[in-house]
């Protein structure tokens, strides 16, 4: 897909969530519309190898939503990808739904059940030193929050990564420099952090999260990398991105928009199509 | 006397106790974010500026040791924890440091720290937002475990807490936020290691802890009606507890029910039954009776929910069944009150 239509896609993921979770009255929006063009240009700018009709495949590539709150994001491309019925989305947070607000490997598409967060590194890690005991060419790929980063056993996986040159592990971060009560320099600083990646002896790539240009670009060389390092893709991002009102607005990591704001908010995503 | 929220009562303990004693300070993920725990540390940020009441990282371990140091310099941290589940990315700090820090300088050091979690409860929590733990804490020498399951408690308790010179793990259940009860206005402590009888009866001796109080005084009032008396017995205190009128209250019935808000495995309810069995074992009239959480995760479900939380019908049966009574029809009462009123905030 090129650049216009990655930018159409994100704009539909990004009217898709906003209705999701208006209909559930719950789901974390900021964070959803902030990681939501990393997202598309993973599944949609041929960067990811899967298979819908065989989300099992062995030969996949594994990308794990460790900031699983942002969710809703991930089920409205997996629904358009095929992965399940489209229809599902409607029923997001609904009783009887298997699209729940935190995501679990009953939805097809999901490698890991992630929402506490912390783990999605150290799983990936797990699976990128097996697929080279095993001689497999997937890659792993792990989305974390900055503010995920607080954790420790961030850094311990990390380290460990560093430490085995896990060069077929690919970490972004969705540095939207927000958690969920506060701005992330403010809170506990988290710069420089592409230097605390650095030595921790991980390549260090950090881009415009919103460009589609420059997310195409830090992926280029996915699978065929020559580095022996494990490599970190810093994406610089807008919390609320694509609301004017949501963005960087600490309130709007799990509101739900109603009445003037959700005709705001409606009237926004629409002019962006 | 004024009636105020349970949750209001914890806010005014910190509040008072903040006022009277500069070394105290509140801090944690959201404490001072726009829905303040839930509501219990609102104002405080206000009142007390941002070096009395702050936010923290999504770091348990390393806060957990940061409470540590300050408390063995003379502060006395207040570290709240949203959920209980999350707290246990401390369990190493609380086990092997704050616990035993007193012990291991032979005294010359002292940990008065509170840490309060909440134990979550509500639709859709599920098995990583509703843990209730307090087994493992109380398990450990050196930590103090509170349950308060009344305003009244929950206030008195917590200024006890915090002018302790040891570490106390403080334990609120989510659903009793809203339960509202008489509540002095000024400070008063309540000891730690001291049960109390919520409800006085003759007939059988119901052990019950946090929310499950809320759940054993609703069987006892239609019990009740039909001429059962029920004796409640809160023992507040986990660790240390003192089980004093436990016995008491099982020599006088002959008969003993433990209601926990908690997995019945190696969890408190066995530590209740092992105490009742060795010290009135010749006053028993039949084997002691333990209600809880079903063993598995918690459901995310509503009426998956509802079969795994124990709850005033549970108790009212097992009491008809000791009691060799028939059961008696339900069908008029209003159960799941308060669950039906809940609409977060989560």
């Amino acid at each position: 897909m090129n650049i216009s239509g990655l930018e159409r896609k994100a704009n539909w993921v990004r009217n898709q969530i906003l209705e999701m979770i208006v209909s559930a009255n719950k789901g974390h929006i900021g964070g959803a519309f902030s990681c939501t063009d990393i997202l598309v240009t993973l599944y949609y700018g041929g960067i990811l190898r899967f298979d819908p009709n065989n989300p099992n495949w062995s030969e996949r590539d594994r990308f794990i939503l460790s900031k699983g709150h942002s969710c809703v994001a991930l089920y409205a491309i997996l629904g358009d990808l095929g992965f399940f019925s489209i229809s599902e989305l409607n029923s997001f947070c609904q009783k009887g739904s298997m699209l729940g607000g935190h995501p679990d490997r009953n939805i097809p598409g999901i490698e890991a059940d992630t929402g506490s967060l912390g783990h999605g590194l150290g799983i990936a890690t797990g699976l990128a030193l097996s697929a080279k005991i095993d001689k497999k060419d997937f890659v792993s790929v792990v989305l974390l929050g900055d503010g995920e980063c607080y954790e420790g056993s961030v850094w311990e996986a990390a380290m460990f990564a560093g430490h085995h040159q896990l060069n077929n592990l690919i970490t972004i971060v969705d540095r939207n420099q927000q958690g969920v009560t506060d701005f992330t320099e403010d809170c506990n600083r988290l710069e420089p952090f592409a230097d605390k990646w650095r030595a921790f002896d991980w390549d260090v790539r950090t881009i415009n999260g919103h460009s589609f240009e420059e997310l195409l670009s830090a992926f280029k060389d996915f699978r065929c990398r020559k580095s022996y390092r494990p490599l970190v893709i810093i994406a610089n991002t807008i919390k609320g991105k694509g609301v004017s009102f949501m963005e960087r607005n600490i309130i709007w990591h799990h509101s739900v928009p109603t009445d003037e704001n959700l005709k705001i908010a409606r009237q926004e995503l629409t002019l962006n199509k | 006397m004024r009636k105020i929220s349970y949750c209001e009562a914890l806010n005014e303990a910190m509040s008072q106790e903040m006022e009277r004693d500069p070394t105290v300070f509140v801090y944690g993920i959201g404490v001072p974010d726009h829905k303040r725990i839930f509501g219990s540390t609102v104002g405080l940020v206000e009142k007390f500026g941002s070096e009395r009441c702050f936010d923290t990282p999504l770091s348990e371990d390393a806060m957990t040791g940061f409470g540590l140091g300050a408390a063995i310099n003379g502060m006395r941290p207040i570290h709240v924890h949203m959920r209980v589940d999350f707290l246990l990315l401390a369990m190493n700090q609380l086990s092997n440091m704050v616990s035993s820090y007193r012990y291991t300088s032979a005294g010359k050091l002292k940990v008065p720290m509170v840490i309060r979690a909440v134990i979550g409860r509500g639709w859709g929590q599920g098995s990583q937002h509703s843990k209730s733990m307090y087994s493992v804490f109380a398990h450990v020498p050196g930590l103090k475990v509170v349950l308060p399951a009344t305003p009244r408690d929950a206030k008195g308790l917590l200024i006890s807490a915090i002018r302790d010179d040891n570490p106390v793990i403080f334990m609120e259940h989510r659903l009793l936020y809203y339960v509202s009860g008489e509540v002095p206005e000024e400070p008063y402590t309540i000891p730690l290691g001291k049960t109390t009888v919520l409800h006085e009866g003759e007939d059988i001796t119901v052990v019950a802890t946090s929310w499950m109080n809320v759940e054993a005084l609703k069987a006892a009032e239609i019990l009740g009606r039909r001429g059962v008396s029920v004796e409640i017995v809160d023992p507040r205190t986990i660790a240390p507890f003192n089980d004093e009128l436990v016995i008491k209250s099982v020599e006088k019935t002959g008969y003993c029910i433990v209601a926990d808000n908690d997995w019945l495995n190696c969890g408190f309810s066995a530590e209740v039954a092992a105490r009742v069995s060795e010290l009135c074992f010749n006053n028993l009239k039949s084997p002691v009776y333990r209600i809880g959480f079903a063993f598995t995760p918690c459901p995310s479900t509503r009426p998956l929910e509802n079969c795994f939380y124990p709850n005033a019908i549970d108790i009212i049966r097992a009491i008809e069944k000791k009691l060799k009574l028939q059961p008696m029809d339900l069908s008029n009462e209003d159960f799941y009150s308060y669950e039906n009123k809940f609409r977060g905030p989560f």
